[in-house]
């Protein structure tokens, strides 16, 4: 098949003379020697060689969204090759990556506020920069000018055991307040820390409530606890609020496998021990009791002994 | 998470929801927090719907997750796996649609299931009866992976490996489409629309049965009616393509020599680079021969000479070329973009390189 015209002139002008593409168009069109218009207002989406892929991620309350299209190595050389070292790439193919988040974030370290991105990176051989743009409407890197950072931030690549076919983007270490985003392609993964404000945003979300304690479920309170336990917080207002939430549902082992927990960190170990046997009790005054709960209260017993 | 566990925890869940009035708990993230992760391959798209488990330093297979028990393949709701076109599963047929993805994992063989029923929480109502397809597949060993994970691997225009990955095993099954079921309905229903009022979608859809060798009768007529509403050199090759790939090799003569006939420097000129994009030398020289015999005084004649002097290494030879395809050019801005090719020609770089 002949390469086709239509998938961006872009990408065939380009062709005619190895140029940047803006210069070309303005060539061209002086010259005035193709009319694609029809083509362009009714065109085929064929698959590109390199596809489309969307990911959709959680991480804590913001949801994060990354669109970018998938290159394959094919035997190349990617990175010092195919992708010159200290240049600026479009981190993918075709028009350049995006990412989105619901909120403010941190990446690297650095604070992006809530929006949409272009997501650039410049790779060299002992780190890569990765940049986040404010201008998403370029296509590929052609368009990429550094008036429009929103943030930088360098990083060191690893090596990968197994090289990778297909330029991937990802999301690992997940947590309820950060993860990680990876770049993989060829023997290179590039990682790059990202937090959210979930905890900010959850205390902020208690302060709220509490100022109507009146219409606050015992549920609340456990959560409540149960957040601030898992983010060490202010562990002796975790204790106050596990102890309303049981005093208001004294039937449920969960409330007092969690109290458990907090007396625990606290160092009080017999309040912590009394906790988890009631937890115990309560657990096996069910039909079937859950054998894996009990377990896990046992274990805290017996690592307090 | 275990089944029990998992069972009186939504339990639990319903009981609070139930409680009723007044605010009842925080908006707090998941544990298993929600990912989605789309792809597309050729014209299809693969969406797969899921929560993220951690291993949290629990043994996961045998241990949380028992072998030879179905598996949501994930955490909270089932995994759901939608197609937005019918699709092969490790060779297996799967109409288009939207499915909820079990596993029953084992040492040597996991059981992949497409479930037709999408929207259940868990594995806990499976019902085999609802199955669409069964596979079997080997899982693999893996690097380690905290938190399960869904990846589209080794991505072709016509087919992609879809992994789950968690703790240290991958679980991969090949998803493929076909032209027939796939782009050829797509192209097809394009054509009943504007498209077929312009001759660029048409001949685009020529090209691609062209390129895969496929429904070439039908690829011939939509070249045809092509050319019926804009006779341009793009669609007259594309039916001289298609009339040899047809056995048809007098015919395609005759349209080539038209499409020759017809056709612009620049059009003639910028077919010989796309053929040296695609590394078809010998057919790109031969054009540019053709350009040079037929317009020997176009910036394009001479340009097309310099490419020919530039390929035998005769570089002085093709900076003259170049020169002389400056002085008739047009525009400064032209002159310019000639000049970095003399520049290439005067360091003796071949400029097709």
């Amino acid at each position: 098949m002949r390469p086709r015209l239509l998938c961006g002139h872009a990408t065939y002008m380009i062709q005619i003379f190895h140029f940047p593409h803006w210069f070309l168009l303005v060539f061209v069109a002086a010259a005035s020697v193709r009319g694609n218009d029809a083509v362009a207002a009714d065109k085929i989406d064929f698959p590109l060689p390199s596809q489309p892929a969307i990911i959709k991620q959680r991480v804590g309350l913001t949801d994060i969204e990354i669109s970018y299209s998938r290159p394959n190595k094919n035997g190349r050389e990617i990175f010092g090759g195919l992708l010159p070292y200290g240049k600026v790439w479009r981190t993918g193919a075709n028009a350049s990556t995006k990412i989105k988040f619901s909120t403010a974030v941190k990446l690297g370290g650095e604070a992006v506020a809530a929006g949409e991105y272009a997501l650039y990176t410049v790779p060299t051989q002992n780190d890569w920069t990765i940049i986040l743009s404010k201008d998403t409407k370029g296509w590929g890197a052609y368009d990429y000018n550094a008036a429009t950072d929103a943030v930088r931030v360098t990083v060191t690549p690893t090596a990968l055991a197994t090289p990778v076919e297909t330029f991937a983007i990802g999301f690992a270490n997940l947590k309820d307040d950060g993860a990680i985003l990876y770049l993989e392609w060829d023997k290179i993964r590039v990682s790059v820390g990202l937090t959210t404000n979930t905890v900010e945003e959850l205390e902020q979300q208690i302060a709220i409530a509490l100022k109507n304690p009146g219409t606050l479920e015992p549920r609340f309170y456990y959560e409540a606890a149960a957040f601030y336990y898992a983010h060490d917080k202010d562990l002796e207002q975790a204790l106050k609020w596990i102890d309303l939430a049981t005093k208001k549902k004294p039937a449920w082992y969960s409330f007092f496998y969690k109290k458990a927990q907090i007396e625990a960190k606290l160092g009080h170990r017999g309040e912590a021990i009394t906790a988890a046997e009631k937890s115990i009790e309560l657990l096996k005054t069910a039909k079937q009791p859950d054998e894996p709960a009990i377990r896990n209260s046992q274990m805290l017993i017996d690592s307090l002994r | 998470m275990k089944n029990k566990l998992t069972l009186a925890s939504l339990a639990a869940l319903l009981v609070f929801v139930q409680t009723g009035h007044g605010q009842t708990d925080l908006n707090l993230p998941d544990r298993s927090q929600a990912a989605v992760v789309k792809q597309r391959v050729g014209v299809t798209e693969i969406t797969i719907t899921y929560h993220r488990p951690l291993v949290n330093g629990r043994k996961i297979w045998g241990g949380l997750v028992p072998l030879g028990e179905v598996w949501r393949a994930g955490a909270n709701e089932n995994t759901t796996f939608e197609v937005s076109d019918p699709v092969m599963i490790e060779g297996q047929p799967l109409p288009k649609g939207i499915y909820g993805l079990h596993m029953i994992p084992n040492a040597d063989s996991w059981t992949i299931i497409f479930s037709k029923a999408a929207s259940s929480w868990g594995s806990y109502t499976y019902n085999q009866a609802e199955d669409a397809l069964r596979v079997n597949v080997k899982p693999q060993p893996n690097e380690m992976k905290e938190a399960l994970e869904y990846q589209f691997e080794d991505l072709k225009t016509d087919s992609v490996t879809v992994t789950m990955q968690w703790e240290k095993i991958a679980v991969p099954f090949r998803v493929s489409v076909t032209d027939e079921q796939t782009t050829l309905p797509y192209i097809r229903n394009l054509l009943r629309g504007r498209a077929q009022y312009s001759w660029g979608p048409l001949n685009e859809a020529a090209q691609y049965c062209l390129s895969k060798k496929i429904d070439l009768e039908e690829a011939l007529k939509w070249a045809e009616q092509s050319i019926q509403i804009e006779e341009r050199f793009d669609n007259l090759s594309t039916k001289a393509d298609l009339l040899k790939a047809l056995n048809r090799p007098d015919e395609a003569k005759a349209v080539w020599n038209h499409a020759l006939e017809i056709s612009t420097p620049i059009q003639l000129y910028s077919y010989g680079r796309q053929l040296q994009g695609e590394k078809r030398d010998a057919e790109a020289m031969e054009m540019f021969q053709t350009v040079a015999k037929r317009f020997p005084q176009n910036v394009f004649g001479h340009l097309s000479q310099a490419r020919i002097k530039s390929a035998a290494a005769d570089f002085p030879g093709a900076a003259e070329e170049v020169k002389q395809a400056q002085a008739v050019a047009i525009s400064d801005q032209q002159k310019k973009l000639l000049d970095a090719l003399l520049q290439k020609l005067n360091a003796k770089q071949d400029i097709n390189k």
